[in-house]
């Protein structure tokens, strides 16, 4: 009972905050985005869809295009996708995609280039502050990748053990008695996809749990340093004859995490951010609509625990055109009271606008298994 | 589906190199079985790391596996905590299988029985040698 009073009591407090303040913050503002097309456009998608080959790319553009005003146009279609999948080259192990050398045991901290992903975007949204509230065509491209990920001296080498330790399990599994008749079973049973599915059910997979569980383990490690950029840019169709450039923007963020415990749980983690923002339709305090050159520089700092994380981040603004510049300072609480159930909190300054106080409060809850991280994080 | 290869009067040793394509933890096992009878076969050669790739390697002669059904098992681990991208690469999972040495010559085969049962994936060639 007295847990669902507290519930209640954070429910009704988180709403009254966000009643104050109804900033659309993120808690995220200074990292590289996961998806800077969509960010660039300040959109949340919540269908993307990850197309497995170029051809189901232009065939779910072609199938989300539909005639407006006269212009065929693709209606709120996104999608992202890392090229690396669409290639599938041989000789794809699992090796190349942990950045491990498999002579040498060394980690590549390069590995993650080659996982680059491209998100796109066309949508129909108002993105020019003015007072017309029709909607513009807007497409927007970006590329997010990771340059460097490096993690400690001992990873490389622990995870290179471990999956040592899986290879020789695994070959006394397969040859395993019970094993090899199961496989004698399956092989005579070809063709038989069904009777198949039922045989391998009797495979006893117990001999490599113990390497496999510790593999896992080692992959929810965060890496020491990475270096992650990114980039955007939008294209505004204004009517059907005018397309104008909208938004332009790149990334850059430098993140360094410190375990703070032997089973690296817990982090200290500080990072550093470059974001250089054009905006062609930007307004400014007086209401002023036009071009604004934004570099912010800032960096971020915070502490993640099991389940709290309490972090705070800062950014200066140097602005050229309509934008002032400014700055912006805000700290963010996350405490995971239950599986899937976070209260999150965040306050401070921001740059611009009716609103530059940010105060947010609130309760989040999901069946997902996400968790919600520190600005600068990943 | 079981596939053929012709020995034919081959004296030569048979080869067989196999490919896996997998992000996952793979290993692999080649053997041969009487397919009309009741035994688990016998093993004649493994993958030596986590690739489950198989190098050139002999498996037998006209003598040991003529009539016999030449079969590859390839367990594939996939890692990671995400459920959906251990799906798309379980789709994404794929082998080949070059055999050599009969009057066949050099023969590939690319279409392995495949079973998923998260987090593994079993992939099978089954070869009957002729």
């Amino acid at each position: 009972m007295k847990k669902i009073i507290i519930t209640i009591v954070i429910g009704i407090s988180g709403m009254a905050a966000f009643a104050q303040s109804p900033a659309n913050t993120k808690l995220s503002d200074l990292a590289v985005p996961a998806s800077p097309a969509f960010v660039i456009t300040d959109i949340t998608p919540t269908l993307i869809q990850d197309p497995a080959t170029p051809k189901s790319l232009v065939l779910g553009i072609a199938q989300s295009t539909v005639q407006q005003s006269g212009l065929a146009f693709p209606n709120n279609y996104s999608a992202e996708f890392a090229p690396y999948w669409w290639i599938k080259p041989d000789g794809r192990n699992v090796y190349g995609v942990l950045g491990i050398n498999k002579q040498t045991g060394k980690e590549d901290p390069f590995a993650g280039l080659k996982f680059s992903r491209i998100s796109i975007a066309f949508i129909n949204k108002d993105l020019i502050p003015d007072t017309s509230s029709g909607n513009q065509k807007v497409f927007a491209i970006g590329l997010r990748t990771t340059l460097i990920k490096v993690h400690g001296k001992q990873w490389a080498a622990n995870i290179t053990k471990t999956i040592a330790d899986w290879v020789t399990a695994a070959k006394g599994e397969l040859d395993f008695t019970a094993n090899a008749d199961v496989q004698a079973a399956y092989v005579r049973a070809s063709g038989n996809p069904d009777k198949q599915a039922q045989i391998i059910k009797d495979y006893n997979n117990s001999m490599t749990a113990a390497s496999f569980a510790a593999i896992n383990k080692l992959l929810l490690q965060k890496p020491t340093f990475t270096w992650d950029i990114a980039g955007a840019y939008s294209a505004y169709g204004i009517n059907n004859q005018t397309i104008s450039t909208g938004r332009n923007g790149a990334w850059t963020t430098l993140s360094y995490y410190q375990p703070l415990d032997k089973g690296n749980v817990n982090y200290f983690n500080i990072g550093g951010s470059v974001r250089y923002l054009v905006d062609n339709f930007q307004k400014d305090d007086a209401g002023v609509i036009g071009r604004a050159n934004n570099l912010d520089v800032g960096g971020s700092a915070g502490f993640s625990f099991n389940q709290l994380t309490i972090g705070v981040e800062s950014l200066y603004r140097y602005s050229k055109g309509v934008a002032n510049t400014a700055n912006r300072t805000v700290g963010v609480v996350n405490f995971k009271v239950a599986e899937n159930i976070y209260v999150s909190g965040i306050f401070g300054k921001d740059f611009a606008g009716p609103n530059k106080i940010i105060s947010a409060f609130g309760l989040n809850w999901g069946f997902g298994s996400e968790k919600v991280e520190l600005p600068a994080g990943q | 589906m079981a596939q053929n290869y012709t020995i034919g009067a081959s004296t030569a040793q048979i080869t067989l190199e196999l490919n896996v394509n997998t992000i996952g933890l793979a290993a692999s096992r080649v053997f041969y079985l009487d397919v009309a009878g009741t035994g688990a076969g016998k093993a004649v050669a493994h993958s030596v790391d986590a690739t489950g790739d198989i190098a050139t390697a002999p498996v037998g002669n006209f003598s040991t596996l003529k009539g016999m059904r030449l079969a590859t098992f390839t367990k594939i681990s996939l890692i990671g905590a995400d459920a959906d991208a251990r799906q798309t690469e379980a789709n994404n999972c794929t082998a080949e299988c070059t055999i050599d040495g009969g009057d066949g010559g050099i023969k590939t085969y690319t279409n392995p029985d495949k079973t998923y049962l998260d987090p593994n994936v079993f992939l099978s060639f089954s070869i009957d040698m002729q």
